[in-house]
């Protein structure tokens, strides 16, 4: 009975704090050399051929841009996420060598109106001389994300393991300023 | 860009999965053994629930349930929610897999009623191909109303194994009846002449939350 370890959460974990991934994080090891290696850290468990579709929106792959490297220029515009897996379930496909899961998940934005690298559009800064940049997390969303995953994830959950990845608001409260 | 309730990849899609969702929902709504002529020996389904999952607080309603919470009772003792279920046993056991199981578990979930045909706004679906069996992956989110209690009482085998009386409900008290919204993942691919074969089914459970989340104009 290897079933116990069939067991994808340690990959789904790491696969959703990969979308949080700060820039720069004061508490974190974790730094970048420049944007471009910032950016293709988001979800890079997504083949190249993934098909995505976030909020019902497919990204579609253009010109020399794959479909992974759509979702993560797009993940960049978004403010900093923090997400928290409620729940999953999956099944093991006889015959194909994949999973498919099915994840419940809550997700929070930073609505200090700075984007993930610091940035803000605002004209006029705040001259208070606080140089606070910790996030300002508002409420909750819902998300419901589909996946089909490579059943090799249980030995490496590293590699570029899956192949597509639906990623649906089930609730957006109705305080927040975050359009996606 | 932004939010769409309704993605096909292209109309073939578009048209399959329209048809089996439509279909599929009147019969769980009026007769669940219709369904089982689209699983086969490896079909496998389950059921979880986000209890967790965030919703908008409807003060109108609140009152028909204890502490305004939403009562999963017809659900938890089948939840397949794998970041709580740990024993190996239960993990395998809250997998249907086959015909007879299958429908043993649906007879152990709430009569409903979706009303996709009279208000096709409360859901939202995405659909597209899944290469592998030259099938498709259908998956819709939405919300039902619960009309009756399930045919079979899903609670039964736990009176009778747990420990008596401690964190059961007592007897004969049933879970208060409620909306609830949902997410469910099905994997369909081509069977013998034409027909169509659910390998895989995932419904997910959560607190009612309405459509407004795929249905608001985003705020500027």
């Amino acid at each position: 009975m290897s079933q116990i370890q069939q067991d994808p959460k340690p990959f789904l974990k790491k696969f959703l704090s990969s979308l949080d991934i700060q820039f720069n994080s004061p508490t974190s090891s974790t730094q970048f050399a420049n944007v471009d290696q910032y950016a293709t850290s988001f979800g890079k468990n997504l083949k190249r051929s993934s098909a995505v579709i976030v909020d019902g929106t497919p990204l579609i792959p253009t010109g020399t841009d794959d479909a992974r490297l759509e979702f993560q220029k797009k993940w960049i515009q978004v403010p900093l996420t923090m997400h928290q897996l409620n729940s999953y379930d999956c099944h093991l496909i006889p015959g194909t060598g994949v999973f498919v899961i099915n994840l419940s998940v809550k997700v929070k934005f930073d609505e200090s109106g700075r984007s993930k690298l610091g940035e803000s559009a605002d004209l006029v800064h705040d001259s208070t001389g606080s140089r606070n940049t910790r996030p300002i997390w508002g409420s909750w969303f819902g998300v419901n994300i589909n996946m089909v995953v490579d059943e090799t994830v249980i030995n490496n959950g590293d590699g570029e393991v899956i192949s597509s990845f639906d990623y649906r608001f089930t609730y957006k409260p109705d305080d927040s300023v975050i359009r996606i | 860009t932004g939010s769409t309730s309704m993605f096909f990849q292209d109309e073939e899609i578009r048209n399959m999965s329209t048809n089996f969702i439509s279909n599929y929902l009147k019969l769980w709504d009026g007769n669940r053994g219709d369904l089982m002529i689209l699983y086969q020996s490896e079909s496998q389904f389950s059921i979880q629930v986000d209890s967790s999952h965030p919703y908008l607080l409807d003060t109108t309603t609140t009152t028909s349930y204890s502490n305004g919470g939403t009562d999963f009772g017809n659900y938890l003792s089948n939840s397949r929610n794998l970041t709580r279920v740990s024993s190996i046993k239960s993990r395998i056991s809250r997998v249907a897999i086959g015909q007879e199981q299958i429908f043993k578990a649906f007879n152990q979930l709430p009569k409903t009623r979706h009303d996709l045909m009279t208000n096709p706004d409360l859901f939202s679906m995405e659909c597209f191909r899944f290469p592998l069996l030259n099938g498709i992956m259908i998956v819709i989110h939405g919300s039902f109303e619960e009309t009756a209690q399930p045919e079979t009482d899903p609670n039964a085998n736990n009176a009778q194994n747990g420990p008596r009386g401690r964190f059961n409900h007592p007897k004969h008290k049933k879970p208060a009846l409620s909306k609830k919204s949902f997410d469910r993942t099905f994997v369909v691919i081509p069977g013998p002449n034409g027909s169509m074969i659910v390998a895989s089914d995932l419904l997910s459970i959560r607190p009612h939350a309405g459509k407004d989340a795929w249905n608001t104009v985003a705020k500027v």
